[in-house]
């Protein structure tokens, strides 16, 4: 990575306020604007999609194949962010895996606190499998929140023993919302994007009085059995370091095929600073290949 | 070797980088990145007590002379400011006119052409080939005049040069493009060689101003994009340039269409130098040296 890449990020995460220092409204507005930065090149096509009630859209990049998709559940702590906020890095991951993205806004809290973002991703996949997309021809992927989501996601589908995707992409997963994890408090000081206190007022807010230890709230509490293959890509430089670690250590245990990118010195979802950021776009396409290889 | 003013001006700017930006971001904030700019530029925008400054009106636009002590009032150098053709004013580029008065030891009329979105191109081109005109008949010999600009303002130097050249009015005696932008597209290599190490011409805000500007018309018109134009019987030209720029390319570019044409050409690309250090000439000591060398450059060619 170039120093000067870094460093330039760097001083952009510096001046951002701290998550939960401004209005809901005005956060959500921050987030869509900054994922707004990277234009989505002219190559992709984009169709706004009705997915059984839950917003959604289909990004696709050149030659990606008809048949085969990503559900993506975007970062945001469960409370903001949006499809708008995430189109780079849907894009992006469209290319490199050579199939389409769906994006979906699913509902956010504090106005539709948990389980309504699972509920609504539950529904967007049973929605594709409808549209005739086979199970074996889907993976769903998600970060941060997303990516916790995606976690969730894939264990409500197991026990309500419909058919399983081909795979699973974590990108940073918040997976573990009771906020004791030892990197939260340990690993505050070098994570330049998440504070805990930033963490749990997020938590709070999706939980809304639920058990944080819920395995569909905090999937890192699951019983993993029988998932798919997942792709896990955690940065040194996070206070959610330990979600994704002990996600892969409990999934391998559980016998499920895990193949964990750990990045000592990166941070929360650098893939998505991908256009500014060498090992950005590297991640993405590491995920591209997983998938790949994972649809064929 | 870099000044220590220099690298500290450099960190300084990097904890001021914006971030990326695009059109859809800028359209709606013009008025913002107008105010942003001004803000930017005040503590490097005040001229010297010593320095008069006096609104003229330059055949409907507004301008400002900018006469140091003593100056030699027959020699004139127009002075065209940047800020993308969107942003930026007579007043953001004061401290730089002014200075510019005194090196060149010549009266400065710096303009404010008519900026976009509310003047799409050809406003600019046409307004600053009216104020050469105005010179002209104010009785200013055209071989006392000298036309300088920066950044967008440096681009405009040249699309006026090529819109007079074309029109066959008499050429002034030289020009100075400063970190001119030439390629209303950014096709240079440095746009992405550079990208990294430029902390204040980031390509897609650059490009963003540049769809701003042409409202829908063709990028590559050469008195648009002088990078396509043909430079044939141009004055002395004396393009200024820094090596950490994301226009490098535009400058070196430019450089070496005017040189295969005959243009008496000196480029000067400076190390370490970010875009138009020129304007933080109060605080570092390479801003001041380059001014010395366009005032210079201004004496010797309009002698």
């Amino acid at each position: 990575m170039s120093q000067a890449q870094l460093e330039k990020l760097l001083t952009i995460f510096e001046k951002m306020p701290t998550l939960g220092s401004l209005s809901l409204e005005q956060e959500r507005a921050n987030l869509d604007e900054g994922g707004a930065r990277f234009l989505v090149p002219d190559d992709v096509t984009q169709e706004v999609i009705d997915a059984d009630g839950v917003p959604a859209e289909f990004l696709v990049a050149p030659g990606a194949a008809d048949d085969r998709v990503v559900l993506y559940l975007h970062g945001g702590g469960y409370v903001i962010g949006s499809i708008k906020s995430h189109r780079y890095l849907m894009q992006n991951i469209s290319r490199h895996a050579g199939v389409k993205t769906l994006g979906l806004d699913y509902r956010l809290a504090p106005e539709n606190p948990f389980p309504a973002a699972v509920e609504d991703a539950t529904k967007a996949y049973c929605w594709l499998l409808a549209q005739g997309y086979k199970a074996k021809n889907i993976a769903i992927a998600g970060d941060s929140a997303g990516g916790g989501l995606t976690l969730a996601t894939l264990v409500n589908l197991r026990d309500k023993g419909i058919d399983l995707p081909a795979a699973g992409v974590l990108i940073s997963p918040w997976a573990d919302l009771s906020g004791e994890a030892e990197s939260v408090q340990a690993r505050a000081d070098i994570d330049p994007m998440v504070k805990p206190e930033g963490l749990y007022s997020l938590g709070d807010k999706y939980l809304n009085g639920t058990d944080a230890k819920n395995p569909l709230a905090s999937p890192v509490f699951a019983d993993m059995t029988g998932l798919p293959p997942l792709c896990i890509h955690v940065g040194g430089k996070e206070i959610l370091y330990d979600d994704a670690i002990t996600v892969a250590d409990k999934a391998r245990a559980a016998g499920v095929e895990v193949e964990l990118l750990d990045e000592p010195e990166l941070f929360h979802v650098w893939h998505a600073f991908a256009p500014m950021l060498d090992e950005g776009q590297e991640a993405v396409e590491k995920i591209g290949a997983f998938l790949q290889q994972q649809f064929n | 070797m870099a000044s220590p003013e220099s690298k500290k001006l450099l960190e300084l700017l990097w904890k001021n980088y914006p971030g990326p930006s695009n059109y859809e971001m800028m359209k709606d904030k013009v008025d913002k990145m107008r105010a942003n700019f001004v803000t930017a530029t005040a503590s490097f925008s005040t001229p010297p007590s010593d320095v008069t400054v006096t609104a003229v009106d330059v055949d409907g636009t507004p301008g400002e002379w900018l006469d140091a002590p003593g100056v030699d009032t027959n020699r004139v150098l127009l002075y065209l400011h940047g800020g993308g053709y969107v942003i930026g004013s007579t007043a953001t580029h004061r401290g730089l006119t002014a200075a510019l008065s005194k090196a060149a030891n010549c009266r400065v009329l710096s303009l404010d052409y008519r900026l976009a979105p509310e003047h799409i191109y050809p406003a600019a081109v046409d307004d600053a080939t009216r104020a050469y005109r105005w010179l002209l008949n104010e009785g200013i010999a055209a071989n006392k005049i000298t036309i300088a600009g920066d950044s967008a303002g440096g681009g405009l130097t040249l699309a006026t040069l090529i819109a007079l050249r074309d029109a066959g009015e008499t050429l002034p005696a030289a020009a100075i493009p400063i970190s001119p932008w030439t390629d209303m597209e950014g096709t240079g290599e440095s746009m992405k060689t550079k990208v990294d190490l430029d902390p204040m011409v980031e390509p897609g805000g650059l490009l963003g101003m540049g769809k701003i500007y042409m409202g829908g018309g063709d990028p590559k018109q050469a008195t648009a994009s002088p990078l396509y134009a043909d430079f044939t019987g141009l004055p002395p030209l004396l393009i200024q340039v820094g090596d950490l720029e994301t226009l490098l390319d535009d400058a070196t570019r430019v450089a070496a269409s005017a040189e295969a044409v005959g243009v008496d050409t000196t480029l000067e690309i400076w190390p370490d130098m970010v875009h138009v250090w020129h304007l933080f000439a109060p605080m570092v000591p390479e801003g001041r040296e380059a001014i010395e060398r366009i005032g210079a450059f201004i004496q010797q060619q309009t002698a």
